[in-house]
Protein backbone atom coordinates (compact mmCIF):
# COMPACT_ATOMS: atom_id res chain seq x y z
CA UNK A 1 0.00 0.00 0.00
CA UNK A 2 2.72 2.68 1.07
CA UNK A 3 5.08 1.05 -2.22
CA UNK A 4 2.33 1.77 -4.31
CA UNK A 5 1.24 5.24 -3.05
CA UNK A 6 5.00 6.35 -3.07
CA UNK A 7 5.63 4.92 -6.99
CA UNK A 8 2.12 6.86 -7.69
CA UNK A 9 3.63 10.12 -6.12
CA UNK A 10 6.70 9.52 -7.64
CA UNK A 11 4.76 9.59 -11.50
CA UNK A 12 2.82 12.32 -10.22
CA UNK A 13 5.81 14.55 -9.94
CA UNK A 14 7.62 12.91 -13.16
CA UNK A 15 3.96 14.29 -14.88
CA UNK A 16 4.32 17.32 -12.99
CA UNK A 17 8.09 18.32 -13.88
CA UNK A 18 7.36 16.92 -17.86
CA UNK A 19 4.23 19.60 -18.17
CA UNK A 20 6.02 22.24 -16.57
CA UNK A 21 9.49 22.04 -18.50
CA UNK A 22 8.07 20.21 -21.51
CA UNK A 23 6.64 23.41 -22.22
CA UNK A 24 2.79 24.55 -21.17
CA UNK A 25 2.08 26.20 -23.89
CA UNK A 26 1.65 23.38 -26.39
CA UNK A 27 -0.57 21.28 -23.79
CA UNK A 28 -2.72 24.66 -22.89
CA UNK A 29 -3.68 27.14 -25.14
CA UNK A 30 -3.77 30.56 -23.41
CA UNK A 31 -5.55 32.79 -25.52
CA UNK A 32 -7.81 33.94 -22.61
CA UNK A 33 -4.46 35.11 -21.12
CA UNK A 34 -3.64 37.25 -24.24
CA UNK A 35 -7.31 38.25 -24.41
CA UNK A 36 -7.26 39.43 -20.80
CA UNK A 37 -4.23 41.10 -21.03
CA UNK A 38 -4.87 43.10 -24.29
CA UNK A 39 -8.01 44.13 -23.23
CA UNK A 40 -8.24 44.69 -19.68
CA UNK A 41 -7.38 48.65 -19.25
CA UNK A 42 -10.63 49.05 -21.75
CA UNK A 43 -12.87 46.32 -20.41
CA UNK A 44 -12.34 47.03 -16.75
CA UNK A 45 -10.80 50.60 -15.97
CA UNK A 46 -7.80 49.27 -14.24
CA UNK A 47 -4.42 49.76 -14.68
CA UNK A 48 -3.24 46.89 -12.69
CA UNK A 49 -4.65 43.72 -14.20
CA UNK A 50 -5.00 41.33 -11.12
CA UNK A 51 -7.83 43.44 -10.02
CA UNK A 52 -9.30 43.95 -13.04
CA UNK A 53 -9.25 40.19 -13.49
CA UNK A 54 -10.81 40.20 -9.90
CA UNK A 55 -13.12 42.34 -9.65
CA UNK A 56 -14.40 42.67 -13.19
CA UNK A 57 -14.15 39.36 -15.33
CA UNK A 58 -14.35 36.65 -12.37
CA UNK A 59 -15.85 38.76 -9.53
CA UNK A 60 -18.11 35.62 -9.02
CA UNK A 61 -15.60 34.07 -7.84
CA UNK A 62 -14.41 36.91 -5.48
CA UNK A 63 -18.10 37.14 -3.99
CA UNK A 64 -17.72 32.93 -3.60
CA UNK A 65 -14.17 33.36 -1.99
CA UNK A 66 -15.33 36.43 0.41
CA UNK A 67 -18.15 34.17 1.76
CA UNK A 68 -15.76 31.25 2.33
CA UNK A 69 -14.18 33.71 4.79
CA UNK A 70 -17.18 34.77 6.06
CA UNK A 71 -18.38 31.01 6.52
CA UNK A 72 -15.37 30.32 8.23
CA UNK A 73 -15.21 33.40 11.29
CA UNK A 74 -18.45 31.96 11.60
CA UNK A 75 -17.20 28.09 11.86
CA UNK A 76 -14.38 29.51 14.43
CA UNK A 77 -17.21 31.72 16.59
CA UNK A 78 -19.15 28.71 16.84
CA UNK A 79 -16.25 26.55 17.89
CA UNK A 80 -14.26 28.35 20.09
CA UNK A 81 -14.97 27.48 23.75
CA UNK A 82 -16.85 30.03 25.28
CA UNK A 83 -15.26 30.77 28.87
CA UNK A 84 -19.18 30.67 30.40
CA UNK A 85 -21.78 32.10 28.61
CA UNK A 86 -20.87 35.83 29.29
CA UNK A 87 -18.22 35.79 26.52
CA UNK A 88 -20.34 37.77 23.83
CA UNK A 89 -21.18 40.55 26.50
CA UNK A 90 -17.91 42.25 27.06
CA UNK A 91 -16.45 40.45 23.76
CA UNK B 1 0.46 37.83 30.70
CA UNK B 2 2.07 39.52 33.65
CA UNK B 3 3.72 42.97 33.71
CA UNK B 4 7.65 41.75 33.78
CA UNK B 5 7.10 39.79 30.88
CA UNK B 6 5.87 42.64 28.54
CA UNK B 7 8.66 44.23 26.11
CA UNK B 8 8.94 47.19 26.35
CA UNK B 9 11.24 47.44 23.17
CA UNK B 10 8.22 45.84 21.43
CA UNK B 11 5.93 48.70 22.93
CA UNK B 12 7.89 51.56 21.58
CA UNK B 13 8.59 50.39 18.11
CA UNK B 14 4.81 49.35 17.56
CA UNK B 15 4.00 52.38 18.88
CA UNK B 16 6.21 54.32 16.31
CA UNK B 17 5.28 51.97 13.09
CA UNK B 18 1.20 51.83 14.33
CA UNK B 19 0.01 54.81 12.33
CA UNK B 20 2.64 53.55 8.88
CA UNK B 21 1.38 50.51 9.39
CA UNK B 22 -2.26 52.16 9.16
CA UNK B 23 -1.44 54.01 6.19
CA UNK B 24 -0.01 51.43 4.28
CA UNK B 25 -2.81 49.02 4.60
CA UNK B 26 -5.14 52.03 3.59
CA UNK B 27 -2.57 53.02 0.64
CA UNK B 28 -2.98 49.66 -0.70
CA UNK B 29 -6.58 49.17 -0.37
CA UNK B 30 -7.33 52.61 -1.91
CA UNK B 31 -4.92 52.31 -4.91
CA UNK B 32 -5.68 48.53 -5.62
CA UNK B 33 -6.58 49.16 -9.05
CA UNK B 34 -3.48 51.46 -9.90
CA UNK B 35 -0.83 49.53 -8.15
CA UNK B 36 -0.36 46.06 -6.85
CA UNK B 37 -2.26 45.20 -3.59
CA UNK B 38 -5.67 45.58 -3.61
CA UNK B 39 -8.75 44.79 -0.96
CA UNK B 40 -7.79 41.44 0.49
CA UNK B 41 -3.77 42.26 0.85
CA UNK B 42 -4.93 45.89 2.95
CA UNK B 43 -7.33 44.28 5.09
CA UNK B 44 -4.84 41.61 5.73
CA UNK B 45 -2.31 44.58 6.87
CA UNK B 46 -5.28 46.33 8.73
CA UNK B 47 -6.11 43.23 10.54
CA UNK B 48 -2.17 43.32 11.69
CA UNK B 49 -2.37 46.28 13.24
CA UNK B 50 -4.72 45.12 15.31
CA UNK B 51 -2.59 41.78 16.30
CA UNK B 52 0.60 44.34 16.85
CA UNK B 53 -1.46 46.33 19.21
CA UNK B 54 -2.79 42.81 20.94
CA UNK B 55 1.11 42.43 21.65
CA UNK B 56 1.35 45.76 23.44
CA UNK B 57 -1.68 45.34 25.59
CA UNK B 58 -3.30 42.53 25.53
CA UNK B 59 -6.68 43.47 26.62
CA UNK B 60 -9.73 42.16 25.86
CA UNK B 61 -11.49 46.09 25.14
CA UNK B 62 -12.21 45.31 21.28
CA UNK B 63 -16.04 44.61 20.48
CA UNK B 64 -16.22 41.61 18.59
CA UNK B 65 -19.48 41.30 18.75
CA UNK B 66 -19.66 44.76 16.65
CA UNK B 67 -16.72 43.45 14.43
CA UNK B 68 -18.86 41.10 13.15
CA UNK B 69 -21.78 43.07 12.46
CA UNK B 70 -19.72 45.17 10.21
CA UNK B 71 -18.36 42.52 8.73
CA UNK B 72 -21.90 40.87 7.83
CA UNK B 73 -22.96 44.32 6.20
CA UNK B 74 -19.74 44.68 4.55
CA UNK B 75 -20.45 41.16 2.60
CA UNK B 76 -24.26 41.94 1.92
CA UNK B 77 -22.76 44.89 0.31
CA UNK B 78 -20.14 43.40 -1.67
CA UNK B 79 -22.98 41.11 -3.40
CA UNK B 80 -24.97 44.07 -4.04
CA UNK B 81 -22.90 46.24 -5.27
CA UNK B 82 -22.05 44.37 -8.56
CA UNK B 83 -25.53 43.53 -8.71
CA UNK B 84 -26.56 46.95 -8.53
CA UNK B 85 -23.73 48.28 -11.20
CA UNK B 86 -25.24 45.36 -13.10
CA UNK B 87 -28.53 46.79 -13.33
CA UNK B 88 -27.71 50.49 -13.96
CA UNK B 89 -25.49 49.45 -16.90
CA UNK B 90 -22.05 51.20 -16.51
CA UNK B 91 -20.40 52.83 -19.21
CA UNK B 92 -18.02 55.43 -18.27
CA UNK B 93 -14.76 55.26 -17.10
CA UNK B 94 -15.14 57.12 -14.07
CA UNK B 95 -18.16 54.74 -13.19
CA UNK B 96 -15.89 51.50 -13.48
CA UNK B 97 -13.12 53.18 -10.92
CA UNK B 98 -15.83 54.01 -8.95
CA UNK B 99 -16.68 50.64 -8.50
CA UNK B 100 -13.30 49.29 -8.55
CA UNK B 101 -12.23 51.59 -5.26
CA UNK B 102 -16.00 50.60 -3.29
CA UNK B 103 -15.55 47.10 -3.87
CA UNK B 104 -12.17 47.42 -2.85
CA UNK B 105 -12.66 49.54 0.06
CA UNK B 106 -15.32 46.89 1.07
CA UNK B 107 -13.16 44.04 0.62
CA UNK B 108 -10.89 45.28 2.46
CA UNK B 109 -13.24 46.34 5.32
CA UNK B 110 -14.70 42.90 5.25
CA UNK B 111 -11.23 40.76 4.99
CA UNK B 112 -9.59 42.89 8.13
CA UNK B 113 -12.59 42.05 10.60
CA UNK B 114 -12.96 39.20 9.45
CA UNK B 115 -9.02 38.05 10.34
CA UNK B 116 -9.67 40.36 13.60
CA UNK B 117 -12.16 38.11 14.47
CA UNK B 118 -10.46 34.87 13.89
CA UNK B 119 -7.79 36.10 15.67
CA UNK B 120 -8.95 37.89 19.11
CA UNK B 121 -11.27 34.89 18.96
CA UNK B 122 -8.43 32.61 19.17
CA UNK B 123 -6.47 34.11 21.62
CA UNK B 124 -9.41 35.51 24.39
CA UNK B 125 -12.10 32.72 23.98
CA UNK B 126 -9.54 29.60 22.89
CA UNK B 127 -9.28 27.79 26.16
CA UNK B 128 -6.60 25.01 26.73
CA UNK C 1 19.81 36.04 -7.84
CA UNK C 2 16.50 33.61 -7.60
CA UNK C 3 18.33 30.63 -7.53
CA UNK C 4 20.15 31.82 -4.37
CA UNK C 5 16.84 32.26 -2.24
CA UNK C 6 14.94 28.78 -3.61
CA UNK C 7 18.13 26.93 -2.51
CA UNK C 8 17.92 29.46 0.72
CA UNK C 9 14.13 28.40 1.04
CA UNK C 10 14.89 24.60 0.54
CA UNK C 11 17.67 25.79 3.51
CA UNK C 12 14.99 27.84 5.78
CA UNK C 13 12.16 24.67 5.49
CA UNK C 14 14.43 21.69 6.85
CA UNK C 15 15.93 24.02 9.69
CA UNK C 16 12.27 24.83 10.76
CA UNK C 17 11.45 20.93 10.43
CA UNK C 18 15.02 19.88 12.26
CA UNK C 19 15.16 21.90 14.65
CA UNK C 20 14.02 20.41 18.05
CA UNK C 21 12.76 23.88 19.79
CA UNK C 22 8.89 25.19 18.43
CA UNK C 23 9.71 28.70 18.74
CA UNK C 24 12.67 28.96 16.79
CA UNK C 25 11.08 26.71 14.17
CA UNK C 26 7.75 28.96 14.04
CA UNK C 27 11.07 31.65 13.23
CA UNK C 28 12.54 29.60 10.63
CA UNK C 29 8.78 29.39 9.15
CA UNK C 30 8.22 33.55 9.41
CA UNK C 31 11.98 33.38 7.01
CA UNK C 32 10.88 31.02 5.08
CA UNK C 33 7.77 33.00 4.12
CA UNK C 34 9.61 36.29 4.02
CA UNK C 35 12.12 34.81 1.43
CA UNK C 36 9.14 33.08 -0.60
CA UNK C 37 7.55 36.43 -0.62
CA UNK C 38 10.01 38.01 -2.07
CA UNK C 39 10.78 34.88 -4.61
CA UNK C 40 7.01 35.82 -5.43
CA UNK C 41 8.71 39.18 -6.43
CA UNK C 42 11.33 38.49 -8.27
CA UNK C 43 9.08 36.36 -10.52
CA UNK C 44 6.96 39.49 -11.35
CA UNK C 45 3.61 38.55 -8.91
CA UNK C 46 3.86 41.84 -6.40
CA UNK C 47 -0.15 41.22 -5.24
CA UNK C 48 0.98 37.70 -4.52
CA UNK C 49 4.34 39.25 -2.97
CA UNK C 50 1.88 41.33 -0.67
CA UNK C 51 -0.18 38.68 0.63
CA UNK C 52 2.24 36.26 1.21
CA UNK C 53 4.39 38.55 3.58
CA UNK C 54 1.48 39.64 5.52
CA UNK C 55 -0.03 36.41 5.91
CA UNK C 56 2.76 34.46 6.14
CA UNK C 57 5.23 36.20 7.83
CA UNK C 58 3.08 38.23 10.25
CA UNK C 59 -0.26 36.52 11.28
CA UNK C 60 0.75 33.05 10.67
CA UNK C 61 4.29 33.69 12.87
CA UNK C 62 1.71 35.34 15.29
CA UNK C 63 -0.71 32.88 15.48
CA UNK C 64 1.74 29.99 16.14
CA UNK C 65 3.31 31.74 18.51
CA UNK C 66 0.23 32.03 20.87
CA UNK C 67 -0.67 28.63 20.16
CA UNK C 68 2.45 27.78 21.61
CA UNK C 69 2.19 30.11 24.60
CA UNK C 70 -1.50 28.74 25.14
CA UNK C 71 -0.26 25.31 25.07
CA UNK C 72 2.46 25.12 27.64
CA UNK C 73 2.38 21.21 29.37
CA UNK C 74 4.90 20.18 31.33
CA UNK C 75 5.38 16.77 31.08
CA UNK C 76 6.91 15.34 34.42
CA UNK C 77 8.10 11.37 34.54
CA UNK C 78 7.77 10.24 37.98
CA UNK C 79 9.76 6.62 38.46
CA UNK C 80 10.64 5.79 42.22
CA UNK C 81 12.90 2.22 42.26
CA UNK C 82 11.75 1.52 46.32
CA UNK C 83 10.14 -1.86 47.08
CA UNK C 84 6.96 -1.86 49.59
CA UNK C 85 8.27 -1.25 52.98
CA UNK C 86 8.42 2.45 54.26
CA UNK C 87 5.78 3.61 52.13
CA UNK C 88 4.57 6.29 54.00
CA UNK C 89 8.09 7.87 54.15
CA UNK C 90 8.12 7.15 50.31
CA UNK C 91 4.87 8.88 50.09
CA UNK C 92 5.89 12.23 51.87
CA UNK C 93 8.90 12.45 50.19
CA UNK C 94 7.09 12.20 46.77
CA UNK C 95 4.91 14.44 47.66
CA UNK C 96 7.13 17.05 48.63
CA UNK C 97 9.33 16.91 45.58
CA UNK C 98 6.16 16.99 43.23
CA UNK C 99 5.52 20.05 45.12
CA UNK C 100 8.39 21.69 44.41
CA UNK C 101 8.04 20.82 40.62
CA UNK C 102 4.27 21.69 40.44
CA UNK C 103 5.44 25.54 42.16
CA UNK C 104 7.60 26.01 39.79
CA UNK C 105 4.85 25.22 37.12
CA UNK C 106 2.56 27.69 38.97
CA UNK C 107 5.18 30.20 38.44
CA UNK C 108 5.75 29.95 34.65
CA UNK C 109 1.91 29.38 34.18
CA UNK C 110 2.53 26.12 33.16
CA UNK C 111 0.39 22.96 33.06
CA UNK C 112 1.55 20.09 35.08
CA UNK C 113 1.56 16.66 33.63
CA UNK C 114 2.40 14.07 35.88
CA UNK C 115 2.90 10.66 34.64
CA UNK C 116 3.89 7.45 37.09
CA UNK C 117 5.88 5.00 35.34
CA UNK C 118 7.97 1.89 35.89
CA UNK C 119 10.62 2.32 33.10
CA UNK C 120 13.63 3.61 33.70
CA UNK C 121 15.48 6.46 32.60
CA UNK C 122 16.57 5.63 29.40
CA UNK C 123 13.83 3.71 28.31
CA UNK C 124 11.94 7.32 28.85
CA UNK C 125 14.27 9.07 27.15
CA UNK C 126 14.03 6.28 24.27
CA UNK C 127 10.13 6.25 23.68
CA UNK C 128 8.64 9.72 25.38
CA UNK C 129 8.76 12.78 24.76
CA UNK C 130 9.27 14.28 28.23
CA UNK C 131 10.74 17.72 29.92
CA UNK C 132 11.73 16.41 32.88
CA UNK C 133 12.19 13.03 34.85
CA UNK C 134 12.22 12.65 38.38
CA UNK C 135 13.89 9.22 39.63
CA UNK C 136 13.52 8.47 43.62
CA UNK C 137 15.42 5.41 44.68
CA UNK C 138 15.72 5.33 48.37
CA UNK C 139 16.86 8.91 50.12
CA UNK C 140 18.07 10.25 46.81
CA UNK C 141 16.05 12.01 44.38
CA UNK C 142 17.39 12.56 40.85
CA UNK C 143 16.31 15.01 38.25
CA UNK C 144 16.94 14.66 34.91
CA UNK C 145 15.82 17.58 32.52
CA UNK C 146 15.14 17.44 29.10
CA UNK C 147 17.81 19.68 27.15
CA UNK C 148 14.77 20.59 24.22
CA UNK C 149 12.66 22.32 27.15
CA UNK C 150 12.91 25.80 28.02
CA UNK C 151 12.92 25.36 30.96
CA UNK C 152 15.48 23.44 32.58
CA UNK C 153 17.61 26.85 33.40
CA UNK C 154 14.24 27.90 35.42
CA UNK C 155 13.73 24.65 37.20
CA UNK C 156 17.28 23.88 38.19
CA UNK C 157 18.10 27.15 40.03
CA UNK C 158 14.37 26.71 41.62
CA UNK C 159 15.25 23.21 42.90
CA UNK C 160 18.62 24.57 43.76
CA UNK C 161 17.07 27.30 45.77
CA UNK C 162 14.11 25.89 47.13
CA UNK C 163 16.02 22.17 48.25
CA UNK C 164 19.01 24.35 49.79
CA UNK C 165 17.58 23.83 53.74
CA UNK C 166 15.52 20.39 52.93
CA UNK C 167 18.78 18.48 52.97
CA UNK C 168 17.11 15.95 50.02
CA UNK C 169 19.84 14.56 48.52
CA UNK C 170 18.84 16.15 45.36
CA UNK C 171 21.08 15.67 41.93
CA UNK C 172 20.40 17.59 38.86
CA UNK C 173 20.85 16.22 35.54
CA UNK C 174 20.65 17.49 31.81
CA UNK C 175 20.13 14.63 29.42
CA UNK C 176 23.40 13.42 29.81
CA UNK C 177 25.71 14.98 31.23
CA UNK C 178 25.42 15.28 35.57
CA UNK C 179 25.83 17.68 38.04
CA UNK C 180 25.71 17.80 41.78
CA UNK C 181 23.18 20.17 43.60
CA UNK C 182 22.31 20.54 47.23
CA UNK C 183 24.13 19.17 49.78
Amino acid sequence: MRRALMVLWAALLLVLFMVVYGGLDQVLPNTLQEQYVANFQEDTGARNAVTGIYLDYRVFDTLFEALMLLVSVIGIIHFSVHEGEGGDRHG
Amino acid sequence: MAEEYRSRIISIIIGVLYPFILLFGFYIILNGHLTPGGGFQGGAILSAVLMSRYLVSPNQDIRLDSLQIVEKMAYALIVAVPLLFLLMGVGGRLDKTVYLVLMNALIGIKVSCGLSIVFFRFVFYESR
Amino acid sequence: MLKVFLVLMVVFAVMAVQTPKLRQAVVYLGIFSLISSFVYLLYSAPDVAIAEAVIGSTLATILYLVALKKYAVYTIYFTDTVDSGLEEAVAARRARILELVEGFCTERELEAHVIYTAEGKEQIQQNHSYDLIVMQEGEAVTVCGSRESYHVDGIRSHLLEKDKGAGNRLRFQVQTEEEEVGP
